[in-house]
């Protein structure tokens, strides 16, 4: 399979602008601490409202300074890192846990499948970022409530997607068997059941990274994400929303910092539907 | 039929009920109203007296039984802030929210149609690649800052359409386009996708073999059978627009449910986010229902049984 996908990625464009895009955008992440040339949260209000690429006291900032004089591209850095380890981290947690219902949704059927199902609907129901604001209205801001908001709210596709699978799985020859020869549930589901699913939720989590990282900016621009004092690009585009018209700068780079992460995302996403299930397309 | 129809009621009921459930949820988790009712020089033996008359010293489920109760009679209680009845204020804004949802649907419809199909039919062309690009960024793209951007160039600079509040036409349209960008470039991949799967069938080559014009077959044979995931996908759309709508309204100060929803967030104004969740859901699994039945109009082989 893996083979297959890597034969198959030679002649994807897309995959190849996809994995070079978020290997730079990791690659900066990670390396923050030394590309970025003063303290993000560093307040220098004399150097306030700076046009990218002016140079000040020896320091370049190549994307400008915010009203108070903080380097936008050292904050950006910051937002980096955090947008990308709320979505890899949420989306664990929620793939995680919809991967296990959906296991044993599926395994069992009878009512814990009709409840856990419903539960799902009842969720699906809501606009999702409704939720999520309602939530996170009451908890307050915070990285872990985001990470927990997130995580917790996005398990209904793995559940639904991984339960159908596992319907099917449940019925076949060598699950019969290995239930004939004693095999105990749990076995019967992590060697039997979880390895045919397995790319359905790769490619479903991929995806999910994309919108969990639109979701925490979007949450972090109504104020109601990873809370004050924490640089995060749907922070930095609310506070940008004033300065509009005078800086240019400010609403410009955090925006395409999510634009261009998602779209890398969704790229290598894409290219993983498209080698590792293709009914998903 | 009728059978299919009682039954899927009764699941949008089912919903209903877990929806309002989790509405008290919130609330109830959010901790006791007492403190942001009360006047701030009130005795301790005020403030219980008021907690008892108020009824926040019951436990949960006596609480959730009363709020179900009013509930049912429209009744959410009354606003924090203006001491208003919660579900007037919500339905009242609740028209700017479905316009501006709508126009985004109607946008996003009336683009991603005719670029799927025509990707599908010209597939590995110009046109194909441009128009899967341009969808990918779509996609890719956060609304409120699409909003922002769209404010900066076309409301401040160029002064063609108002950058925000609600009136005329011109006022729908920065909104609007910000709004429908997601689900057009979603929509633009699906059609494509299940145009090709569409086009694949062999009842397509039967058509062309006995000489059915080119754009009947397109038009008639193949996407009248690609049409369903894309219903499909209207249903699903309306959820992500209701929800976009929310950040949308903000940015562009749009008076609608979403923008109400989210200053009472603010405010801790709980009834109006209980009332305003409970109706959101509502629309969004009433539409899903008209998907539903829509589906054995499309395919008659689709039987309700």
């Amino acid at each position: 399979m893996a083979a297959y996908a890597f034969r198959h990625i030679r002649r994807s464009p897309g995959a190849i602008a996809g994995f070079l895009l978020l290997v730079c955008i990791l690659g900066t992440a990670t390396a923050a601490p030394w590309l970025a040339p003063q303290s993000p949260t560093l307040v220098r209000v004399q150097d306030r409202l700076l046009r990218p690429l002016t140079v000040r006291d020896g320091i370049r900032h190549w994307l400008g300074t915010d009203p108070l004089g903080r380097d936008v591209f050292s904050r950006l850095l910051v937002g980096a890192r955090i947008s990308l380890f709320v979505g890899l981290t949420a989306v664990l947690i929620g793939g995680s846990l919809g991967t296990a219902i959906g296991l044993v949704s599926g395994y069992y059927g009878g009512w814990t499948d009709r409840l856990m199902m419903r539960v799902g609907d009842v969720q699906l129901a809501f606009p999702f970022i409704l939720l999520a604001l309602a939530v996170m209205a009451v908890l307050g801001p915070g990285l872990g409530n985001i990470i927990g908001v997130l995580g917790l709210t996005s398990w209904v596709t793995y559940a639904r997607v991984v339960r159908s699978e596992v319907l099917s799985v449940r019925e076949r020859e060598f699950v019969h068997a290995a239930r004939a020869m004693g095999a105990p549930v749990s076995r019967i589901l992590l060697v039997h059941a979880l390895p045919n699913v397995v790319g359905t939720v790769i490619v479903v989590a991929t995806f999910s990274v994309a919108s969990t990282i639109l979701s925490e900016a979007g949450l972090s621009f109504l104020g109601l994400g990873v809370g004050a004092g924490t640089p995060t690009w749907g922070s930095m585009l609310a506070d940008a929303r004033e300065y509009m018209t005078d800086a240019w700068w400010l609403t410009t780079f955090p925006g395409f910092g999510i634009l261009l992460t998602v779209l890398g995302v969704n790229l290598v996403g894409d290219w993983l539907r498209d080698s590792l299930d293709p009914r998903l397309r | 039929m009728g059978a299919f129809v009682a039954r899927r009621l009764a699941d949008s009921l089912i919903v209903l009920v877990g929806v309002s459930f989790l509405a008290f949820a919130i609330l109830f988790l959010s901790g006791d109203p007492t403190y942001l009712m009360i006047p701030e020089n009130y005795t301790r033996q005020q403030i219980a007296e008021f907690r008892h008359q108020m009824g926040f010293d019951r436990p949960w489920y006596v609480q959730y039984g009363d709020f179900m109760r009013h509930a049912v009679r429209g009744d959410f209680g009354t606003s924090l802030r203006s001491q208003l009845p919660a579900l007037p204020l919500v339905l009242e804004r609740m028209p700017a929210t479905l316009e501006l949802a709508g126009v985004a649907m109607l946008l996003s419809l009336a683009v991603s149609l005719p670029l799927g199909v025509v990707s599908a039919t010209h597939r590995r062309t110009l046109i194909d690649t441009a128009s899967m690009v341009g969808g990918l960024l779509g996609q890719s793209t956060p609304g409120f800052w699409l909003g922002l951007l769209l404010i900066l160039i076309f409301g401040v600079e160029l002064r063609w359409f108002p950058a925000s509040g609600r009136g005329g036409l011109a006022h729908l349209v920065l909104p609007g386009v910000t709004l429908a960008m997601y689900s057009m470039g979603r929509n633009a991949r699906v059609v494509r996708a299940s145009m090709l799967d569409a086009l694949g069938h062999d009842f397509i080559r039967t058509a062309y073999a006995k000489g059915v014009p080119r754009l009947t077959v397109v038009y008639h044979h193949a996407l009248r059978n690609a049409l369903l995931p894309i219903v499909t996908l209207i249903g699903l759309d309306f959820g992500v627009l209701l929800g976009g709508a929310i950040i949308t309204e903000t940015v562009f100060a749009w008076p609608g449910v979403g923008r109400l929803v989210v200053n009472a967030i603010y405010q801790k104004d709980f009834p109006i986010v209980e009332a305003a969740v409970v109706v959101i859901a509502a629309v969004f699994v009433i539409l899903n229902l008209c998907v539903d039945l829509t589906y054995g109009y499309l395919d008659p082989r689709i039987r309700y049984g």
